[in-house]
């Protein structure tokens, strides 16, 4: 028996990555859950609540570290070397009986039924395994599954019931050893023959996020040609350098061929189509059961929904964009020591207006067609005009952060991850108190939403003020650079 | 007059650094390196891992800024090249993962575009040649089929200096006597100076025309391959003689008996070290392998 072993190997056998995913997901929820009963008053009434965050940190444990010692005990299989399986198999059970007793003693004490709190944390630890170790294809439909239950649960006259409800303790116990069951068979067969997994699509989604998925080439290795979107090089030359550059610099960058936009578009919009139906049709169910009438309530929800899609792409846009940039200026890429040596792409001031150019293109112009579906929103729901002009605010505020972080990359200032998922975090936090908050206020005559929004307009205000000057320095610092293409 | 000038340009060499100095993470990876390469010549580049080949090839080329010192390829300064002078150069890094989202053919035609003098016939009868599928993603072809798409990128230029990081390193013995026949042609015929790193000694043997063996951050040796047996030996020197040794040397290492092994060159007067003609002294000649161990160990 060697517990401290068995406890410290999810830590060994994860990447930095994944252990810093192990405190934003699995750690944040427990310590609002510890800190949401510390400040509860009466902690009978606020277990359910706590069990929901709990729930949500076991699930993303299961998720994320976990199976990283899975991935472990697979080499340790091919490397034929069953000591080591037989210690991950024991850290597996360890952190189950753990990750499950614990908060139940914990609950217990305060008032939660035991059981009832033993059998969601039991299937949500379950729920994360089987996705963690599923094929990929079958754990991205799993990920519609609470969506396909909202919008069905009316068709189907499916009530859940509440949590304390010994029906709904029953149900969840049988769906959980259901679900253990699988894990114990998906787990026992991966950990023998794990290594002759097909790659691509049909390997388990654990190795997605062990390996990374930002190694764009493994991706591209294990993609299906059907998935690949077709490059437009036929403009990427020298007479369009700023073209060039995008093909050079690729992800998010390649510029693509109308062929190869609409197969993206159809591959991207497959998932967003399923989850806009699933949410329509759970929220005229929840409209009915208020007395609400389904076209106000799908006109509200059509409406919302869109401006919210935009909203994300808008802020999805400059991540991405971020990501790839972070990847070719960060060491010795092979692609920016091509660019540097490629000739004809132009020199001094117009080279780097031009890769300034190519690298804000694409995250401005998602982010602009983000503009035209928020400002269409705003036409077609005049009454609400005034939340959509700080959905405008909050794009502006988003543009000004992507253009800061990019010309501080290219200038040789990358703030670095931490600060870059600060500024990131940030303007997220602000987008959508940008969208709750004025609701809040002038739906929901909620008075502290009002007094809000006069903070959130001078905090966008700063933040863009902040932004113009980061990127106004990386900008004056990109222009001493010999050339643009230097690795860091 | 036009004499005069051709005969200025002939002279320009083609790569030359002089005090260059890096360091990454406070360890000099470059402790001032000094390296001019000779118009047509063809100049293997040998060394230990993390010797710092890389970086310095790097650095010769401007794609990096080192910290100080100066690089200059046809005599232009490496970190601000001319489009002229970039279009006379190809570079071939050690994993050649660039553009890996298009096919080999998609990659060759984009970057042709750039070369005023590329060949298009040469790549696409090379890519038959080495029997790669030109409709495949680059991404999903194999190491050493990577390495020559990227070969082929390289030499379809019809560059006047070839950069070469470990060009060998993933490829056959097929395809690496193939790329080194190209190689020793493109030198021969026209004339291309040719920079390659390596740790096949045998390679070098077979093409280059210099070496230079980089080693704690300095270029430790840098000659013609044909002069090194004639210009450096092993000095063996027995224990009792040991202590009286003083002659400089390249490297030296002391062995369990208290002998002494020392890697000593001749000198300016073609002299061996005055510790050669000490009793019981031997001087063994080194081939270019043993003298790498030597120097390099």
């Amino acid at each position: 028996m060697n517990v401290l072993l068995w406890l410290q190997m999810p830590w060994f056998a994860s990447s930095r990555s994944a252990r810093t995913l192990f405190f934003i997901a699995v750690l944040a929820p427990l310590a609002c859950a510890i800190a949401s009963c510390f400040f509860s008053g009466t902690p009978s009434r606020w277990w359910p609540f706590g069990l929901g965050l709990l729930c949500v940190g076991q699930c993303f444990l299961w998720v994320f570290f976990i199976p990283s010692t899975l991935a472990l005990a697979m080499e340790a299989n091919v490397l034929r070397m069953p000591a080591v399986q037989r210690h991950v198999v024991a850290s597996v059970v360890l952190y189950g009986v753990v990750s499950v007793m614990a908060p139940t003693l914990w609950l217990g004490l305060v008032g939660a039924p035991p059981l009832t709190v033993a059998t969601a944390l039991l299937l949500s630890g379950c729920a994360g395994l089987i996705y963690a170790t599923a094929p990929r294809y079958i754990a991205v439909m799993m990920c519609f599954a609470p969506a396909l239950f909202n919008a069905a649960r009316d068709a189907l006259h499916l009530d859940p019931g509440e949590l304390d409800d010994p029906h709904t303790t029953r149900l969840m116990a049988a769906l959980a050893l259901v679900v253990l069951a699988m894990v114990v068979r998906r787990v026992r067969w991966l950990l023998l023959y794990g290594d002759t997994q097909p790659k691509g699509w049909a390997a388990p989604m654990m190795f997605l996020w062990r390996l990374g998925s930002t190694d764009e080439r493994r991706v591209l290795r294990n993609s299906p040609d059907w998935l690949r979107a077709a490059p437009d090089i036929a403009g990427a030359g020298p007479d369009h350098p700023h073209k060039a550059i995008r093909m050079a610099l690729g992800g998010v960058y390649i510029p693509l061929t109308w062929r190869g936009v609409g197969q993206q578009l159809l591959v991207a919009g497959l998932g967003f189509a399923v989850m806009a139906v699933c949410g329509l049709l759970g929220g005229i169910g929840a409209g009915a059961r208020r007395g609400l009438p389904s076209s106000g309530v799908l006109h509200v929800m059509a409406l919302s929904g869109f401006g919210s899609l935009g909203l994300i792409v808008g802020t999805m846009s400059g991540f991405m964009a971020l990501a790839v940039l972070n990847r070719r200026w960060k060491g010795a890429s092979t692609e920016l020591s091509l660019l540097a040596l490629l000739p004809k792409l132009g020199d001094g001031l117009a080279l780097r207006r031009s890769v300034v150019r190519a690298c804000l293109s694409v995250p401005l112009f998602l982010q602009g067609l983000t503009l035209v579906a928020v400002l269409a929103c705003m036409a077609l729901w005049p009454q609400q005009a005034r939340i959509g002009g700080f959905a405008l605010l909050s794009l502006l505020g988003t543009a000004a952060i992507t253009t800061a972080l990019v010309v501080s990359i290219l200038g040789g200032y990358p703030l670095g991850t931490w600060r870059n998922a600060l500024l990131l975090g940030l303007g997220q936090v602000l987008t959508f108190a940008s969208v709750g908050l004025p609701w809040l206020a002038w739906n929901q005559q909620t008075d502290w939403a009002g007094a809000l929004l006069s903070p959130l307009v001078l905090g966008w205000l700063l933040l863009i003020v902040a932004m113009l000057w980061l990127a106004r320095r990386g900008w004056l610092a990109l222009q001493q650079l010999p050339h643009p293409f230097l690795a860091r | 007059m036009n004499a005069v000038l051709r005969a200025t340009e002939t002279v320009v060499p083609p790569l030359a650094v002089r005090e260059l100095v890096h360091c990454y993470e406070g360890h000099n990876v470059l402790a001032g390196v000094d390296l001019v390469l000779q118009p047509g010549s063809v100049l293997g580049l040998i060394g230990r891992n993390g010797a710092g080949k890389s970086t310095l090839i790097r650095a010769m080329l401007g794609l990096l800024k080192p910290l100080s010192g100066e690089a200059t390829v046809f005599g232009e300064p490496a970190l601000t090249l001319r489009d002229d002078t970039k279009a006379r150069i190809a570079y071939v890094p050690q994993q050649p993962e660039a553009l890996a989202w298009l096919t080999a053919r998609q990659m060759l035609d984009f970057v042709g575009r750039f070369y005023p003098r590329w060949d298009g016939r040469f790549a696409h009868d090379a890519l038959a040649r080495a029997g790669i599928v030109p409709n495949r993603l680059l991404a999903k072809l194999s190491p050493g089929e990577r390495q020559r798409v990227d070969l082929i990128r390289a030499l379809a230029s019809q560059p006047d200096l070839l950069v070469l990081d470990e060009p060998a390193a993933a490829l056959d013995p097929v395809a690496r006597r193939d790329l080194l026949r190209e190689v020793a042609m493109r030198a021969g015929e026209s004339g291309t100076t040719v920079l390659f790193s390596t740790h096949i000694v045998s390679d070098l043997e077979r093409v280059a025309s210099h070496i230079a063996l980089l080693r704690d951050g300095k270029v430790q040796l840098h000659c013609g391959v044909d002069e090194t047996k004639e210009r450096y030996a092993r000095l063996w020197l027995p224990a009792a003689m040991a202590a009286h040794a003083s002659a400089p040397s390249l490297s030296q290492r002391r062995h369990d008996d208290g002998s002494l092994s020392l890697v000593v060159a001749r000198d300016a007067n073609g002299q061996w070290p005055s510790a050669a003609r000490l009793a019981g002294a031997r001087l063994d000649t080194l081939g270019l392998e043993d003298l790498f161990v030597e120097i390099a160990a």
